[in-house]
């Protein structure tokens, strides 16, 4: 079947299958940051924008973006101009293996765009569906408080 | 998953999609956030039907209750003012202890009666609070006491070609003192081990209605009425919620898994009676 979606900015027509999972799919069409992990919407490592939400890809069809807006990590900055979520985890250190980053980063801009200043526990929150094996999540938190400042400071948009 | 799934439909109206399901019999299924359809292996299901754009994403108090639309998901009924103010936030803390933001962003609260497994968060807080909800089956909406779902599994209620439109929960239950407790391995675990959903409406010193409702520890949540009774009167204290949650105890058998055996699930679920109880009457 055919579906009509836009990621990250791109509007275009696909080809899947209807009973293709929305995480299959966009690394199928190369989205290699929407990283595969527990396959069962636990580990958050799926994490996608569905029209600004952040939503395991893992548990939800390809079919179910139909018309709708999707955002993978590739999709919120580059090397060269990185987002300040992306910007933040590194100069924090929030990066051990970096397995868990695409999709907590994800997450938190879902947060940002939504509450610029959260407290610790409200990124906590944000970020529950976000598993880490590496790290005890302080940096990670860390960096989410520093892209919100350096949002708020710069006006741009989260 | 879904191996014989040929076709998505997109409906803009309620009608539209009770025409579907008519047309498809059992071989329809309605899809909403996904979460559930997405890992369940269905062979008998030819066709989805993605229901999220006809409308049923709401939250409404009107003059008769709380009406909340089959497609709202569990995020919104957390975050909402209106849901946190209804009943001291039932649904809102039901809502809000759904797993993860993740899951709560994309999982609906019609997914969570329909798919009525006996963990689920919601049902408990919506059989504690005399909720009632609207089915349409073909041409035929008919509302189904949400006691019925004590008793036969979501989907056979709702049938193979009925669509679950909206909960009601009744505006007689707006101002009842209500507790929510979930025991899980942790917060963010799918599958609750014990709920309790405890609520109390009182007339001054009087309390003149009792819910006292069990859930995940059964197969499906129930109210205990025999527990509820004896809270009922004037002012109920310390001792009758113990003797309430001793009650519970005696009424209700819980199931067994590898998690953790009938005399741990029976012991912590009378801890968590009392201590719903308790903060039920703290306000």
């Amino acid at each position: 079947m055919k579906l009509n979606t836009t990621i990250n900015g791109i509007k275009k027509t696909y080809e899947i299958q209807p009973n293709e999972l929305l995480l299959d799919f966009l690394r199928r069409e190369g989205y290699w940051g929407v990283k595969r992990g527990c396959e069962t919407g636990d580990c958050g490592s799926c994490t996608v924008l569905v029209e600004g939400k952040a939503v395991a890809s893992c548990v939800m069809l390809a079919a179910q973006v139909e018309g709708r807006s999707v955002v993978t990590i590739e999709g919120l900055g580059t090397t060269q101009h990185p987002h300040p979520l992306q910007q933040s985890f590194v100069e924090a250190g929030a990066t051990q293996c970096g397995f868990c980053n695409p999709g907590m980063i994800i997450a938190a801009a879902e947060l940002l765009t939504s509450n610029p200043k959260p407290s610790q526990k409200e990124i906590a929150e944000a970020l529950d569906g976000n598993l880490c094996r590496c790290t005890g999540y302080v940096k990670q938190i860390e960096a989410v408080q520093r892209a919100a400042e350096k949002i708020s400071t710069s006006g741009e948009k989260p | 998953m879904l191996k014989n799934l040929k076709n998505f439909y997109y409906p803009n109206q309620v009608k539209e999609v009770t025409k579907i399901l008519a047309d498809h019999g059992g071989k329809a299924a309605i899809v909403a956030g996904g979460t559930i359809l997405s890992r369940i292996d269905s062979p008998k299901t030819e066709v989805a039907v993605d229901i999220t754009r006809c409308g049923l994403s709401f939250i409404k108090e009107e003059r008769d209750g709380l009406h909340i639309g089959a497609t709202t998901t569990f995020q919104e009924l957390y975050k909402s003012p209106i849901v946190q103010q209804f009943a001291h936030g039932m649904v809102s803390k039901a809502s809000g202890l759904v797993s993860t933001r993740l899951i709560r962003n994309a999982g609906t609260v019609g997914g969570s009666i329909v798919y009525s497994y006996s963990y689920n968060n919601m049902p408990p807080a919506f059989l504690a609070l005399d909720a009632k909800v609207l089915i349409v089956d073909k041409s035929e909406e008919r509302w189904v006491d949400f006691s019925e779902f004590s008793k036969k599994h979501g989907t056979l209620i709702v049938g193979e070609t009925g669509l679950l439109k909206e909960i009601l929960v009744p505006s007689k239950t707006k101002n009842w003192r209500s507790s929510y407790l979930k025991f899980a391995r942790s917060y963010s675990d799918w599958e609750a081990q014990i709920i309790v959903a405890t609520a109390l409406g009182f007339q001054d010193e009087t309390c003149e209605n009792a819910r006292v409702v069990v859930g995940a520890i059964v197969q499906r949540p129930v109210r205990v009425v025999e527990a509820e009774n004896e809270i009922l009167g004037d002012r109920p204290d310390t001792k009758s919620f113990e003797r309430a949650a001793e009650i519970v105890c005696e009424n209700v058998s819980p199931m067994v898994d590898w998690r953790s055996s009938k005399d741990y699930r029976k012991e912590v679920l009378k801890v968590l009676v009392k201590r719903s109880l308790l903060e039920c009457n703290k306000f």
